[in-house]
């Protein structure tokens, strides 16, 4: 027999990993799985945002006059004044102009008119569920960075747990016992490695930041948050609140045409408008760049005063710029999106079949734990239908905010735990089936509500999407029941 | 076809040769090295042509994209050719056999609260210290800033998998108390 080439790993050290990756598995699981499958969503947020509103004017390109009638015309009707007053430019991904104050937010038209208010409640439910678990900010954030970190530690426990990396990079075989379920898991863990530790990095450090930083300003700088993150993304103005007139919203927008061209514009935030103290940055994104823009600042009277330098400043500035992209896929267009999602798929997937090999091991080991597996298949298909629940609730009967909260977490609580009481049932049938006819309902309840807009690309791209999905979803389990019907006869 | 479809068309090419070589190298018994280095070496020429059409940051992360989806596909291949392996049916399922007794849970629930919120504390007071050092040998402040970013959540992350893999929790508690232990007195001797 030829020798094998490969180095034998240490069994103490394999064991001791494989339990780190379990034990870390068991804690936190369930909650990564939800980040995990909001996140892979997440990464088509303004799809999903253009299909809630698949009316609202859409343009590639706004001029600088027209984007500033608009947002002068919000800014006007509002009593009191907004401290902030925003637009949004047009991107390829969503081609609409948002003018947004402290409290209120608008679609602008391509002449500049103002054409109805912004409202996406389940993308917001989405996002907030994805950065902060519905909880107070920081302690959400806290939360969300604490999971990227535990996901971290599970792809380091599993790369360590893992001692024919190499040699089995190719090992893939079928079926549903663990072995195929080992191989599923391990190749997808492998293949997708540098997207899931990115990610998990990116998002954790994107969750830390927050305590981090009280944490170095207790240390370092008397407890001075601003003086932490001041020199990477720069700090607000001095505020003198002595009213003047709002200054020229075009001039900063027509400077950067005349002498930034290959910049684009996507994001312009006048600070304190209409006071002495006012001054305007606006957002550019450069092209081949991981950053997410750089800040172009202007002061009270709209003349350029230099840029922030996340795009040529320290590297320092230019890596913590790039953090954002890189955790979202928002750095090279529909393609990367793409296959992001796809790599999302395969981390829910790679989550999923992990604790389904522990509990196959321990049915094995003649310790089986049907409740708790059967409770895991609750979460695992309960998750996204309590979600897509959401979402035709919202479109039905208007359910927003703190109920569309309720909602969620009340419902995927009672799926699991009735999953965990009846673990006789086949639930990864039943929820899936349940999930297929729910976002059928869902594509047709958005269509009826939809009628003017059914031409528009922005209705068609997700619902073709998800009725795609729900068609898998119907003939994956059909075929399966087709299969145990023969198999019975 | 334009010059950018050209070399995009080359670099997936290049990319999808160097996996084919790479998998060829690993999945035989024997030693390739010449698979080894051609593969590795075609991933590297895809991966510079990528940087060359992109940029730096922006060719890598696509060359990163690239590979992965192209393994995906190899493997996709790879798992309609073999051939399906099904477990055998277990017991019924009816309940939980094993009880869990209550020192087996209160030492569960210990180490729960050592992973979730010790090894945090500890990685914080860690990465806090690291800064405190680095800035008092004058490291500039963003790039200092940006280390301890990334060290905080590969600390503790680095400790979760100390703490699982360890079965004294004395000891688990030991080393997670003295990486949050040591930074802190740095800090506090240091102001």
């Amino acid at each position: 027999m030829v020798k094998s080439i490969w180095p034998k790993a240490s069994s103490k050290r394999v064991s001791s990993s494989l339990q780190a990756h379990m034990v870390l598995a068991l804690a936190a699981g369930g909650l990564i799985y939800i980040l995990a499958l909001t996140g892979t969503l997440s990464v088509f947020n303004r799809e999903f945002q253009r299909w809630e509103q698949p009316s609202a004017p859409e343009m590639k390109l706004i001029s600088p006059d027209a984007a500033a009638k608009a947002a002068q015309t919000v800014f006007e009707s509002e009593t009191p004044s907004t401290t902030h007053l925003y637009i949004n430019f047009p991107t390829e991904d969503l081609p609409r102009t948002v003018i947004t104050t402290d409290t209120q937010a608008f679609f602008a038209t391509s002449s500049g008119e103002v054409a109805g208010s912004e409202h996406f409640p389940w993308t917001q439910f989405l996002l907030d569920l994805h950065y902060y678990l519905h909880l107070p900010h920081v302690l959400g954030l806290t939360v969300v960075g604490a999971l990227g970190a535990i996901l971290l530690g599970l792809s380091l426990s599993g790369f360590l747990a893992h001692p024919r990396i190499f040699r089995d990079a190719f090992t893939f075989r079928r079926g549903d016992s663990r072995v195929a379920k080992a191989d599923l898991h391990n190749r997808l863990s492998v293949w997708t490695a540098p997207f899931h530790i990115s990610n998990a990095l990116t998002g954790a450090i994107l969750g830390l930041a927050s305590i981090l930083a009280f944490a170095i300003a207790a240390a370092e700088f008397n407890s001075d948050t601003t003086k932490v993150f001041a020199p990477i993304f720069g700090e607000e103005g001095e505020i003198n609140e002595t009213q003047s007139p709002i200054s020229n919203i075009a001039k900063p927008l027509e400077y950067m045409q005349e002498h930034y061209p290959d910049v684009l514009p996507t994001y312009y935030i006048h600070h304190d408008p209409g006071t002495v103290g006012q001054h305007v940055s606006v957002i550019g994104w450069h092209p081949n760049r991981l950053i997410f823009g750089d800040y172009y600042n202007f002061n009270s009277v709209g003349e350029f005063e230099g840029k922030i330098g996340i795009s040529d400043g320290t590297l320092g500035q230019q890596i913590a710029g790039s953090i954002y992209n890189v955790h979202f896929g928002n750095w090279g267009g529909l393609s990367v999106k793409l296959a992001y999602g796809l790599f999302g798929i395969a981390l829910c997937i790679i989550i999923a079949t992990g604790l389904k090999i522990y509990f196959s091991r321990r049915q094995e080991q003649g310790r089986p734990a049907p409740r708790l597996e059967s409770a895991w298949s609750g979460v695992i298909w309960g998750t996204p239908l309590a979600l897509f629940l959401c979402l035709l609730l919202s479109l039905a009967i208007g359910l927003e905010g703190g109920l569309m909260v309720a909602t969620f977490w009340l419902g995927l609580t009672s799926l699991v735990l009735t999953a965990s009481f009846k673990p006789s049932k086949n639930w990864p049938l039943i929820l899936q089936v349940a999930l297929a006819v729910l976002l059928a309902f869902v594509v047709t309840t958005h269509l009826v509500l939809n009628t003017s807009a059914i031409t528009g690309t922005a209705l068609w791209t997700v619902s073709s999407v998800l009725i795609v999905a729900a068609c898998l979803l119907l003939s994956k389990n059909l075929k399966g029941n087709l299969k145990s019907s023969r198999a019975a006869l | 076809m334009d010059f950018a479809s050209l070399t995009l068309g080359l670099a997936i090419i290049m990319l999808a040769c160097g996996i084919y070589l790479l998998q060829a190298a690993w999945q035989s018994r024997k030693d390739h090295p010449l698979h080894l280095l051609s593969g590795w070496a075609m991933a590297l020429i895809g991966s510079a042509i990528f940087t060359f059409r992109n940029g730096p940051e922006k060719g890598i992360a696509l060359a990163l994209v690239a590979f992965s989806i192209l393994a995906l596909i190899f493997l996709t291949l790879k798992y309609a050719q073999s051939a399906s392996k099904n477990t055998k049916l277990g017991a019924d399922r009816i309940s939980d056999s094993i009880a869990v007794s209550a020192p087996v849970l209160v030492r569960r629930v210990c180490v729960f609260f050592l992973i979730a919120l010790i090894a945090g504390l500890a990685a914080l007071s860690l990465s806090t210290g690291v800064f405190a050092l680095l800035r008092s040998f004058g490291m500039e402040h963003t790039i200092n800033l940006v280390i301890v970013m990334f060290l905080f959540p590969l600390g503790w992350a680095g400790l979760a998998v100390l703490i699982g893999a360890d079965k004294l929790l004395w000891r688990k508690s030991l080393v997670s108390f003295c990486a949050g232990a040591l930074p802190l007195i740095y800090i506090v001797l240091d102001k």
